[in-house]
């Protein structure tokens, strides 16, 4: 075994291989991080998923076609040490430095989770690992395991528990085409409600609208009245239908960085910038153009920012 | 009686965000302003610089306290409170390169490739580090130094040990109370079945003085002295066409006779003599050390009961500190702020979907715990590994397994059987 080795590396004789290659210099270039995501995932790109602290190379089979919040990916990793014999060895990635790539492990996390954009792989390489299977292929093959079995596997076992881990968020995500579902339900109370106004408490169009959009409250007397008539004293709640393109939208890593560190008191972060950006363009009327979504965007990451700040010090200090 | 003197303080929530006695007893805010330079450097260096050390090497310098073995193992260090020294720097620049077995430097380390990549900022580049480094260390710690060796023998002993009565092993691995397995890593101690399972009130010195009598022959200081020379020239053979790196079997050197006809090895007869007198269990580390009392020369570099210092409240050591011969045993770099015992996450483990495969996904579980006991299968996860890998995953590691376990048998004919059995169970559930 160790003669073998001996050979080997005897015969290839490119011992910096391993040092900071071209690829990466390339991939690390702070203006094509920016470029690539704002362009957003896509198929056959090797990216860096991250979650608190916790990271992982994954390349992207492709986006969900109903929701593109979700990408399917396959696990990958940049140390030789860690293959089993379930996975590939990819000799040429988008770091220029061979990788692990374990296709059994595929797996739909959300995008939301996905770090740091690294290059792209050769589309007939990414075909080789997709379907895991090497034959053919001079630049991927079968990986060994290693001679310390229940270490490799140990790993293998943390990163596959991880990735589930992943997949289940991606199982809690808001649902997509709110409109849909809001209309039946909650506006019929609200109309049937805003009928009432008129029919029980005789009241005007401007008193009726200032009741049910903007919080005036009704008198004891009308609440009375309105229970008498088998109503609730404060109108339904509005339900709010976010298009599916902001929700879409908040999920891009793309704003992943300012949102980091946002805390919206355990609510969904992407979810109320999403809520906040689409209100706030609902309101204009100088088109919605992508500038604009992201300028929307910007200003709800702003909003989100100072509240989380102030209200994270109030709580601090009960 | 109402108080008059004391003036009524408005809070300025706009003037002082973090409430206004913050400026004077918080310390300020940490801010990252999102500069990399460290980044910068590697970049335009094409590997680590002075800037990259200098911040690994604070945190190599915090995650050595807990292992002054490896403090050892660079000369003439010059220690002075709050400064950098060699060491530190040292083990920050060992960090960043992997070096081949002539010591040449082969390439960087994966991890710190990694840590360069996914970091956006110095700061998050230092606090990201912490991980990395730590395993880094612990691995060295449980590989390269006399000590670390000298536990990974007698975690291997404790394994194998068995009853010639019964056949089954005579010590058994424990995980601590309270040691929450699938969060931190689990913590374990070792005890003799038949006695109590709680945590020794024993020292190493009380337990060394009883097993002081025991009839072991000791290999000489000398021996060890050139085990560990030659040892510690060596380093690891690196293989350019996979980019993997072998570990070369370095010499031994023999603690006691081996086991014969009519008496076991004297090894074994001490480790019994250890754990009887503990009559409880203890953790591996401190088993070492009960032999370093008497034997300080096999890790001449140990400070015998410095780990103490490192118990946690439950009096076990702690899991980075507590590892195994591999250096990741019982702490497998558990999936961060994961409560796998939450509700949440049992059932809605089905992210690969394999409903389909039940009763072959039962063989290959059987088999695989037979085959590695629950030690074996603790270190590879527990049952979440059996419940959660891929069903083709299953299958290969139980082949890898079982071509371990029987070398004599060739790869071909373990696949054949395996797939016969796996038919067999799935017709008679049919």
């Amino acid at each position: 075994m160790s003669s073998n080795v001996n050979n080997a590396s005897m015969t290839r004789s490119k011992p910096t291989s391993a040092f900071m290659t071209k690829e990466m210099l390339q991939v690390t270039d702070p203006k094509y991080r920016e470029h690539m995501l704002e362009a957003g995932p896509h198929a056959n790109q090797l990216w860096l998923v991250e979650q608190d602290e916790h990271t992982e190379y994954v390349m992207i089979v492709g986006l969900r076609e109903h929701d593109p919040r979700i990408a399917q990916v396959i696990p990958m990793s940049n140390d030789p040490a860690e293959q089993t014999a379930t996975g590939l060895i990819v000799e040429k990635t988008p770091l220029g430095i061979p990788m692990i790539a374990w296709p059994s492990l595929a797996i739909d996390i959300p995008i939301r989770l996905l770090s740091v954009p690294l290059g792209d792989f050769d589309a007939d390489i990414a075909q080789f690992i997709v379907h895991n299977d090497p034959t053919g292929s001079p630049e991927v093959y079968k990986a060994e395991d290693a001679d310390d079995l229940l270490e490799t596997y140990a790993l293998y076992s943390a990163r596959m528990i991880m990735f589930q881990h992943w997949w289940n968020i991606g199982q809690h995500l808001p649902p997509l085409h709110q409109a849909e579902h809001i209309e039946f339900a909650v506006s019929e109370d609200r109309a049937a409600y805003a009928k009432a106004l008129k029919t029980v408490l005789n009241m005007s169009t401007v008193e009726r609208n200032a009741v049910m959009n903007h919080g005036m409250k009704l008198t004891k007397t009308q609440q009375k009245k309105m229970e008498k008539a088998g109503f609730p004293t404060t109108p339904p709640e509005a339900q709010e239908a976010i298009p599916d393109e902001y929700l879409v939208a908040a999920e891009q890593p793309y704003w992943r960085k300012e949102l980091d560190g946002i805390d919206a008191d355990g609510n969904d972060v992407r979810l109320e910038i999403a809520r906040k950006a689409a209100f706030d363009l609902a309101a204009r009327t100088d088109g919605h153009g992508q500038q604009a979504v992201k300028g929307a965007f910007r200003k709800a990451i702003e909003s989100m920012k100072n509240t989380s700040a102030s209200s994270g010090t109030r709580k601090s200090k009960q | 009686m109402p108080r008059t003197n004391t003036k009524n303080v408005d809070w300025d929530a706009e003037k002082h965000p973090r409430g206004w006695y913050a400026e004077y007893f918080e310390a300020p805010p940490v801010t990252d302003d999102g500069t990399y330079t460290i980044g910068d450097e590697i970049r335009s260096n094409r590997g680590p610089g002075k800037k990259t050390h200098t911040a690994l090497a604070w945190v190599c310098k915090k995650k050595l306290n807990d292992y002054p073995d490896l403090h050892a193992i660079v000369e003439d260090s010059d220690s002075k409170n709050g400064q950098l020294n060699r060491v530190d720097k040292y083990w920050a620049e060992e960090f960043c390169i992997i070096r081949d077995g002539k010591k040449t430097p082969v390439g960087l380390r994966p991890a710190f490739i990694t840590l360069y990549l996914s970091s956006h900022s110095d700061r998050q580049f230092k606090r990201r580090s912490y991980v990395p480094v730590g395993h880094y260390l612990a691995k060295e710690f449980a590989q390269n130094t006399a000590f670390g060796r000298l536990r990974a023998r007698i975690e291997a002993r404790l394994e194998r040990c068995l009853s010639p009565q019964s056949g089954e092993s005579v010590f058994e691995k424990i995980p601590y109370e309270g040691a929450d397995a699938g969060k931190t890593g689990a913590q374990y101690g070792w005890h003799v079945r038949e006695l109590p399972a709680r945590l020794t009130s024993m020292s190493v010195f009380e337990l060394a003085d009883a097993v002081h009598t025991v009839d072991v022959l000791w290999p000489t200081p000398e021996e060890v002295e050139h085990v560990d020379m030659e040892r510690s020239s060596m380093g690891l053979e690196y293989d350019p066409t996979n980019g993997r790196l072998y570990r070369k079997r370095g010499p031994k050197y023999n603690i006691g006779k081996n086991a014969s006809k009519n008496r076991p090895a004297q090894l074994d007869t001490w480790l019994m003599a250890v754990l009887t007198a503990a009559n409880g269990s203890m953790p591996l580390s401190q088993i070492t050390e009960v032999m370093l009392v008497d034997h300080q020369y096999l890790a001449p570099d140990h400070q015998i009961g410095h780990l103490e210092i490192l118990e946690n409240d439950e009096g076990s050591i702690r899991a980075d500190v507590e590892t195994g011969a591999s250096g990741i045993y019982g702490q497998t770099f558990a999936p961060i702020n994961m409560d796998m015992s939450s509700s949440v996450f049992d059932a809605a483990y089905d992210g690969y979907n394999y409903n389909d495969d039940a009763y072959t996904r039962q063989t290959l579980s059987t088999i695989i715990r037979g085959k590695i006991g629950s030690a074996g299968l603790d270190a590879i996860g527990g049952e979440a590994f059996l419940e959660n890998s891929p069903t083709n995953a299953l299958r290969d590691f139980t082949i890898a397994l079982l071509c371990r376990l029987e070398p004599t048998r060739s790869r071909e004919e373990i696949v054949d059987q395996l797939d016969r059995t796996l038919q067999e169970s799935e017709g008679s559930n049919r």
